[in-house]
């Protein structure tokens, strides 16, 4: 079971009190009709699912209830940050959703 | 590669086995091939097989980071059944299911195929709502499925706890008699071996770092752990994994890959005669030729290539088990695993050609393509071929999220199998 | 009571008879007796049969990772049936019913033994190669016939009459094992005042220094260091101490998961008392001591009744007050066995003969033989066992340059104690996707990279003496203060009379037929 820091309760805690809410930092289109299809597919479907450091959203369901942002690593499982909802994704790590982790050769 | 027959057997058992073969031979890496497949696991090997089989194609390498079968297919809890909603999926997995019946033989390798029936229980009236809206459908696509009482139910399954107290009450159930399970290692193993026969190259332990692609946009080759090797076709069937690979050739995919874990008991004489599964509280379970129960559980949360999964989600699934089964609360777990799923957003496989030239994809089984493994292979290998998918897989394509044509399987696929 | 129990040998309580019964027979031990030591006392080794072949098997450890004696267990009642328990580690206690398994119509004669017999056809793998003819055979024959031979033990057929309770606990360290390492760890972080939780699987902590004592330690009779060991633990308010305790997971951030047995050795549980308690530990430092597993070796027959491993032998002896023979061959490839078996001499029970495959050993080692009397057989080795529900005898031959064997001769004994050597026990650490990395030099995988904040001390690291166990687990504890910020005040524990020693690793004994290959294992 993973252990989850909440940037609003400012607490480390257990997993079972979080509920995972999928990759982080998707904007929303702010007029969906204007979409070319291809677009909406992107925002709606296409995920990084990176092998490496992920920016993800978890929502403290079962304390504050608030959502908010992590960067974790999906090799490791460890958490690297957590992350206020509309905080940017923290500085150097940009790169990282698009850079998979070589396997070892 | 010498049959495998009543005569051959007792040959080497006469002599001690002295002469035993190798089961395929360990290829070298050659410098090209006509096609590539990334993946060795049943989907990729059967792949393969077929290729050779149907198409005359042997020019073929499969090309794995580990063991052959060490990732989902030797992981899975082998269930294997075509009761799906929809009329593509009916097809493609009761082709499915059609291979396996034959299979055996076909191989020349057992298999062990059991049709000893899969049941998959209703716990509440939605759940009954959906399965016979299931039945119906099925019916309808010539696929057997039939609603059972829970004392009929309880009749096949006598462990079954179908008290109305029950935590978690029975309030009836789908059972498809031809649905059951077979040998996950085997299936791996005997197309493997098959697939060699036939002239193919199996390479183990060699991760494949990046698709190549020429400045017209096709496919030229691998960038691997052993070095370039060229290809005409490359076919990836690499599940979990898949993301990362199709990555390299600038393909991002609808798929997130996350943990799924499962158990078994330790062996007890037969006791559990079918395979049963449910949906509400995220359970499976069936007894193994060897006697262990093996229980099946539900993904974790969130996405991770770790294959470590957690230890609520067996919790829940162990205790779900000891409230439907309460005989089993004394049964001790002996192994527990995770494996990697690869899941689209309709639940639904990715089965076809990409908008790269030679480039070929086999994924999105998620929780459950064990039991497509026959019939994928066999209409994969088709579209690789011929470069046009078979009418079974056609459906199945990676647009028809940019379309909006899904095939939502959610209900049918609504737990992990 | 059987002349096999040794006076003034062991941990059990003489003053408690205990009554239980197998197959129906009914047998006598002590309190502290597991249901295998208190049989072995009776002369008994036959404990079940195995999986495919049906053959007579006994035990073969003396601990959880016993692979042969299990054993269907029941305090009477409905719902209080269990199949598959380990009759080396199930305790017994008075009303305890216990039976065997796998076999029909009875344990000594058992139909299924005709798959032994027919052997050569069953081989490894053998199902995928065949029952594919004719193709309609497979639903209505083969499967059915396949599917009613499976499994070992029969399942419950009533729902369980017990309760179970479940708990988190957090704490600074986790220790896992109490043998000389984990005792050293939490000696020295209990004094420090870390928070330390330590469980341990057996009745009593102290691991092998229950099994094998060496002279003094700090100048004390081991018993006696022990016991102020633990009482100086028990008494510290930051410590809990918890036995009958296996870690069964490691699961992310260093969560381990515990089974705590609570009454399975009683007679009487009291009213509506958990039969077991899982426990969540939460630990910031984890500490694995969980030991070493003696190897076994490959030879035609090892797996007979009253075949062993040799440091089974020894715990048998002195911890359960238990001989296990009469006379006993040793064959082995490590320095280890040869202690096993002087405590055995020491006790009473003649080694007919000791038989090392190494050509050359170390001079204590033959000069402490030869103060016994012990034949010993250097360069040599065991080719078969001779008897079937009990061994009878071996044959010995001398390993010549060429690999094979000759100079054949037989020796009789009703006992053979083997020991390839030592596997540290990495099954918690392999849990954390740990690497682990293999050792050229003394053929073992040790742990490499870490993926959790954890300490392996002591066997799990390839270490073999007693001494270098409790420095071994000073180390890691004082690693694991550190990472904890704190500062650790060194302490030290000094043994007398260590038995270190060395082995090599055989793959498969010299023999001079290959018939091993035949999947006869
Ligand atoms: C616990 C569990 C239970 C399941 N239960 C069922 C069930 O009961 N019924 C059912 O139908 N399905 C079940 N499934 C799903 C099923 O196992 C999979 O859908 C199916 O086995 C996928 O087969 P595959 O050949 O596509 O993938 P895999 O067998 O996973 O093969 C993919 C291969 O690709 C290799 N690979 C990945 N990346 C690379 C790379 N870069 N280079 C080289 N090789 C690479 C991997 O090593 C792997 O061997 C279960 C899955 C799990 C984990
Ligand atoms: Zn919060």
């Amino acid at each position: 079971m993973l252990l989850i820091h909440c940037p609003y309760c400012k607490e480390k805690l257990p997993e079972l009190e979080f509920e995972y809410a999928g990759q982080a930092h998707i904007a929303r289109p702010l007029n969906p009709a204007e979409q070319s299809d291809a677009e909406w597919r992107d925002y709606l479907f296409i995920r990084s699912n990176v092998r490496g450091d992920h920016a993800e959203q978890w929502r403290h369901t079962h304390g504050c209830g608030r959502y908010f942002n992590a960067l974790r690593n999906t090799v490791s499982d460890k958490f690297i940050a957590t992350y206020e909802i509309e905080q940017p994704r923290p500085t150097g790590s940009e790169e990282g959703e698009k850079s998979n982790e070589q396997l070892e050769s | 590669m010498s049959k495998f027959s009543a005569v051959s057997l007792l040959k080497g058992a006469l002599t001690g086995y002295k002469n035993v073969e190798p089961q395929w031979p360990d290829a070298e890496l050659k410098s090209e091939y006509d096609v590539i497949i990334v993946g060795a696991g049943g989907h990729g090997l059967g792949a393969a097989y077929y290729l050779a089989k149907e198409h005359g194609i042997t020019n073929v390498a499969v090309i794995d980071k580990g063991w052959l079968g060490g990732g989902n297919t030797g992981r899975n809890t082998t269930i294997i059944r075509s009761n799906y909603l929809y009329d593509e999926s009916a097809r493609l997995y009761d082709h499915a299911v059609d291979l396996w019946d034959g299979l055996s033989q076909d191989l020349n390798y057992n298999v062990m195929f059991s049709q000893r029936g899969v049941m998959m229980l209703a716990h509440n009236v939605h759940d009954v709502q959906s399965f016979k809206r299931h039945i119906h459908a099925n019916r309808l696509n010539g696929v057997d499925n039939v609603w059972l009482t829970p004392e009929q139910a309880k009749e096949k399954c006598p462990p079954l706890n179908i008290s109305p107290s029950a935590r978690y009450p029975v309030m009836g159930a789908a059972f498809q008699q031809r649905g059951g399970t077979a040998r996950h290692d085997a299936v791996a193993w005997g197309y493997a071996r098959a697939a060699a026969a036939r002239g193919v190259d199996i390479i183990q332990n060699c991760p494949v770092l990046s698709i190549e692609r020429g400045p017209e946009g096709a496919v030229t080759g691998l960038q691997t752990a052993r070095g370039f090797v060229k290809a005409k076709k490359i076919a990836v069937s690499a599940a979990g994994g898949t993301s990362v690979v199709m990555d390299t050739a600038g393909v991002r995919l609808p798929l997130e890959s996350y943990p799924l874990q499962a158990l078994v008991s330790e062996p007890v004489k037969p006791i559990f005669p079918q395979v049963v599964m449910s949906n509400t509280v995220h359970a499976y379970i069936s007894q193994s030729d060897k006697g262990e129960l093996v229980i099946g559980s539900g993904t974790d949360q969130y996405v991770s290539y770790s294959q470590r999964g957690g230890l609520p989600l067996i919790e829940h699934t162990l205790a779900a088990i000891c409230e439907v089964f309460p005989i089993f609360r004394r049964i001790r777990m002996l192994r527990k695993w995770g494996g990697v799923v690869d899941v689209t957003p309709d639940r639904s496989p990715i089965l076809g050609k990409t908008p790269v030239q030679g480039l070929y994809l086999n994924c999105g089984w998620g929780t459950g393509g064990f039991k497509a493994t026959p019939g994928s292979a066999h209409v994969f290998a088709h579209t690789i071929a011929q470069d046009e998918p078979h009418p079974i897989n056609a459906p199945f394509t990676l647009e028809r999220f940019e379309t909006g044509r899904l095939i939502d399987e959610a209900a049918a696929a609504a737990v992990a199998h | 009571m059987s002349n096999l129990r040794v006076d003034g040998k062991g941990r059990i309580n003489r003053d408690k008879r205990i009554r239980f019964t197998f197959d129906g027979v009914s047998y006598e031990g002590f309190e502290g007796d597991t249901v295998a030591s208190a049989l072995l006392a009776n002369g008994v080794h036959l404990m079940g049969r195995s999986f495919k072949y049906h053959r007579p098997r006994g035990p073969v450890t003396a601990g959880s990772e016993e692979p042969n004696a299990l054993i269907g267990t029941s305090r009477g009642g409905a719902g209080r049936f269990e199949p598959n328990t380990r009759a080396t580690v199930q305790e017994i206690y008075e009303g305890l019913t216990t039976v065997s398994q796998n076999k029909w119509p009875s344990l000594n004669f058992d139909v299924g033994a005709i798959n032994d017999k027919l052997h050569k056809l069953f081989a490894a793998g053998f199902y995928y190669k065949t029952f594919m003819w004719p193709k309609s055979f497979w639903d209505k024959v083969y499967e059915p016939v396949i599917r009613a031979s499976a499994g070992l033990g029969v399942s419950p057929s009533e729902p369980d009459a017990d309760a179970y309770a479940s708990r988190y606990l957090y704490a600074e360290l986790l220790i896992v094992g109490a043998g000389p390492a984990g005792l050293a760890a939490a000696l020295t972080a209990a004094r420090n005042g870390t928070d330390v939780v330590l469980v341990d699987e057996n009745r009593e902590l102290g691991g092998s220094l229950l099994s094998e004592a060496p002279a003094s330690i700090d100048g004390k009779p081991t018993e006696t260091w022990l016991s102020e060991c633990i009482e100086e633990l028990s008494t510290l308010p930051n410590v809990r101490l918890m036995t009958r305790s296996v870690a069964i997971g490691y699961y992310h951030e260093n969560m381990v998961g515990v089974a705590e047995k609570l009454t399975d050795h009683l007679a009487y549980p009291p009213a509506g008392a958990p039969r077991e308690r899982m426990w969540r530990i939460r630990a910031k430092e984890v500490i694995l001591a969980q030991g070493a597993l003696e190897r076994p070796l490959v030879f035609d027959g090892n797996d007979r009744p009253g075949v062993m491993m040799a440091s089974a032998a020894q715990t048998y002896l002195n911890r359960y007050g238990v001989k296990v023979g009469t006379a006993a061959v040793v064959m082995t490839s490590h320095d280890s066995a040869w202690y096993a078996a002087f405590d055995l001499v020491d006790a009473g029970v003649t080694i007919a003969a000791l038989v090392d495959v190494r050509s050359s050993v170390g001079d204590h080692l033959l000069s402490e033989a030869q103060a016994r009397g012990i034949t010993v057989k250097t360069g040599h080795t065991v080719l078969s066992v001779a008897g079937k529900k009990r061994v009878s005898g071996v044959q010995v031959g001398r390993v010549t340059g060429d690999g094979k064997v000759s100079d054949i001769t037989s020796v009789s004994c009703d006992t053979v104690l083997m020991s390839g050597g030592w596997t540290p026990s990495l099954h918690l650490f392999s849990h954390t996707k740990g690497s682990l990395h293999w050792d050229e030099e003394n053929e073992v995988f040790l742990p490499g990279e870490k993926t959790e904040r954890c300490h392996i001390a002591g066997g799990g690291r390839g270490l073999w003496s007693q001494q270098a166990a409790f420095d071994d687990g000073v180390l890691a504890a004082e690693q694991a203060l550190t990472s904890l910020g704190q500062t650790a005040k060194t302490i030290s524990v000094d043994v007398d009379g260590d038995r270190a020693g060395s082995g090599i690793v055989m793959e498969e004994l010299p023999s001079n037929d290959d018939k091993l290959l035949a999947g006869h294992l």
